[in-house]
């Protein structure tokens, strides 16, 4: 699987039955990390006999782990709710579960028999119901320890209902009732996530899952290419890949159908009577994307006034709103994208550019290194749907934060505070009526968001996967701080992450990031200071690591210590006492045991 | 390099990647009694890998045969087998 699997990965998504990875690919690639002596341990929870699934699986999550081996075990044939019971006990790193029908009745496979009686309808629905309860109290309890994955079964059901195949069998519709009630009732009240079955379908055709001969003489039901398939979706909702931050769109013939500069503001169209929806669907996305965090960006070579007419009709799916910043111009292109990735102050390889034009997309991309660049294929609906499909699945959240949409509002206003900054940066903190809520040992989503994305004000680039991080989080001796902001400009939302352990009476600080939204503010200052109180002690260490992006922290490190760390550095209270700016903000704090408490 | 010699070289591969605890000097003298690894899960593996790389298909019936990288060997060296893939 090596250099070219990404690629292959994201076109599996799109075009079913392009060439796999095969068997002796996924061996290698799994091999390459046999002898590393980090490891994940993974299970593999079936009722069938993993075979080459286990391999397919295994290959799949390391390609999603920077580094360690990864083990997969696997439970007991034919007993999923006993594996799963198990496995509540030693919780491993992640648990995937393909659940195939045999799995909730063994007279709905294909390796029994003495099932397929008239009268055996209403029994079997009886059985299937009881064994889904079952698996849902299950699935939910360990869903509430690890990260479990759940495809509902993929293989057709064997032909013993009374209709002609092609007629529907009001047994068969209510056990596919049972399953979606199971499955919805899963995916809103636990945290297991449930395989998208449309998804797959496109990527892996029903007609050609099934191995007859294999699932017969050995129990593995599976042909490879579907195992590769469906491994693949599993790992992915294991080990999601990170989420992109920003997309960067042109206009003329990609927001829009048209060039409004010769057109007219009139004639540029997004809609069904122009035969331009796919246009409309287009900004759709954007618009949904959004409301998620994700900025949108326009750099458009067009007159500025022109282009500002375009985007003031109000026929717009999008928002105007959340089109910030729009760079129109005739300069290069790649200048433009610059500009936005400053506003933004997030890195190109974070960010998807798209134009109609392969001349700009080369330009852009010869000219911002790391930045994606799709060609929006203008004309061709069909093509359009498929980017935008892509596009959900470059940004899509499992969960959407108050920050995520605090997110463009808060860059707004970021503006206005340079401007009042750029006067008199001490006047501009002492009337921006900055308040802080200090959260001790209240973790959530947004905290493990935050730390595996920040690159900048970041103690040593440390990533968490969840099952480190929850591991973490269950260690009595660890300790974690979160910093929301607000001022009467905007809220930021939680802004800043701290955590640490105590260890020789001495906290120690490994995590510590603070959003480039947040910059000059003097929250991390705050934030020490809060430290500093709440721990009452004489000094804290930090395991500090320079790395290509943290400058930011190093020089907060260096101000502070007197010296630039390239290391693990120790702060003491008079030396943070002696450097410390004036700080102006109110602090709350709160946390998880003594609520409310105001601290300063 | 002659056929029978390819094909041992492919062979070769082919159990390196099932067994890769096994030293690449040894896998020639690979066998069932000799590999603590090589169960009946890891011969259905092995198999699927020999017919990904030879482009075959191999009957059930014929993994009984598959015992040892020489029985292996002589197995895929067969005129008929050779044919086919």
């Amino acid at each position: 699987m090596e250099s070219s699997s990404r690629a292959f990965l994201s076109q599996t998504r799109v075009c079913p039955r392009e060439p796999t990875v095969t068997l002796v690919e996924a061996l290698r690639t799994v091999n390459s990390r046999a002898k590393e002596t980090a490891r994940h341990g993974f299970s593999l929870a079936c009722g069938f006999t993993p075979l080459h699934f286990k391999t397919f699986f295994a290959a799949q999550l390391v390609e999603r782990t920077s580094a360690g081996r990864i083990d997969v075990e696997v439970g007991l044939f034919g007993d999923l709710p006993g594996t799963l019971r198990r496995l509540i006990e030693n919780p491993p790193d992640g648990v995937a579960v393909p659940m195939e029908w045999s799995d909730l009745d063994s007279r709905l496979g294909f390796r029994s028999t003495h099932g397929w009686r008239i009268d055996r309808g209403a029994d079997i629905l009886s059985s299937v119901q009881m064994r889904l309860s079952e698996l849902s109290l299950v699935l939910t309890e360990l869903s509430q320890r690890t990260t479990v994955a759940l495809s509902l079964p993929t293989l057709p059901l064997p032909p013993m209902f009374k209709p002609p195949r092609g007629m529907s069998d009001p047994t068969v519709l209510e056990l596919r009732r049972q399953l979606a009630e199971f499955a919805a009732g899963l995916a809103q009240t636990s945290q297991v996530r449930v395989v998208d079955t449309q998804q797959l379908d496109l990527a892996s055709p029903i007609s050609t899952r099934y191995d007859a001969a294999s699932d017969l003489r050995t129990g593995f039901p599976y042909r490879q290419e579907h195992a590769c398939l469906l491994s693949e979706a599993l790992a992915n909702l294991l080990r999601p890949a990170a989420p992109m931050k920003g997309i960067i769109t042109d206009l003329d013939n990609t927001l829009w159908s048209g060039i409004i500069g010769e057109d007219g503001v009139d004639e540029i169209s997004w809609d069904l009577d122009h035969k331009t929806q796919a246009h409309g669907l287009y900004q759709e996305m954007l618009a949904s994307l959004s409301e998620l965090g994700v900025f949108i960006g326009v750099a458009s070579k067009n007159d500025p006034l022109v282009a500002q007419q375009g985007l003031q009709r109000t026929d717009l799916v999008v928002s105007r709103d959340s089109l910030f910043p729009v760079k129109a111009n005739w300069g290069a292109k790649s200048e433009s994208v610059q500009r936005i990735l400053k506003t933004w102050n997030i890195g190109a390889e974070s960010v998807l550019f798209l134009d109609d034009s392969p001349i700009e997309l080369a330009e852009v991309a010869a000219g911002v290194p790391g930045i994606q660049c799709r060609q929006f294929p203008t004309g061709d609906a069909e093509a359009i749907l498929r980017l935008i499909g892509e596009m959900r699945d470059l940004f899509g959240k499992t969960t959407v934060t108050v920050e995520d949409q605090l997110r463009v509002s808060s860059l707004k206003s970021s503006g206005a505070v340079a401007t009042s900054a750029a006067i008199d940066p001490e006047e501009f903190l002492r009337q921006a009526e900055a308040e802080i809520t200090l959260e001790w040992n209240m973790p959530d989503e947004r905290c493990f968001e935050l730390i595996n994305k920040t690159n900048q004000f970041n103690l040593n680039g440390q990533r968490f996967d969840e099952a480190t991080w929850r591991r973490r989080l269950s260690d009595p001796q660890s300790f974690l701080l979160a910093a929301r902001y607000s001022d009467k400009y905007a809220p930021l939302g939680k802004v800043s992450v701290l955590a640490g352990r105590w260890r020789n009476g001495i906290p120690q600080i490994d995590i510590w990031v603070l959003s480039c939204r947040a910059f000059s503010r003097r929250i991390e200052h705050q934030v020490l200071q809060s430290c500093f109180e709440r721990f009452d002690c004489e000094q804290i260490h930090f395991d500090f690591l320079p790395t290509d992006r943290n400058a930011p922290l190093r020089e907060l490190l260096t101000d502070l210590c007197g010296t630039e760390p390239n290391g693990p550095v120790t702060l003491t209270r008079s030396q943070f006492n002696s450097h410390c700016p004036s700080l102006y903000a109110k602090v709350l704090s709160h946390d998880s045991l003594n609520r409310n408490r105001v601290a300063a | 390099m002659t056929p029978s010699t390819e094909i041992a070289s492919q062979l070769e591969d082919c159990l390196a990647v099932v067994f890769p605890d096994v030293p690449r000097k040894q896998l020639r003298n690979a066998s069932v009694s000799s590999v603590a690894q090589w169960d009946s899960l890891a011969t259905l593996t092995l198999v699927s890998v020999i017919e990904e790389t030879f482009q075959t298909q191999i009957p059930a019936d014929d993994l009984e045969e598959f015992l040892s990288f020489e029985l292996i060997l002589d197995y895929l060296s067969r005129p008929a087998l050779r044919a086919a893939a």
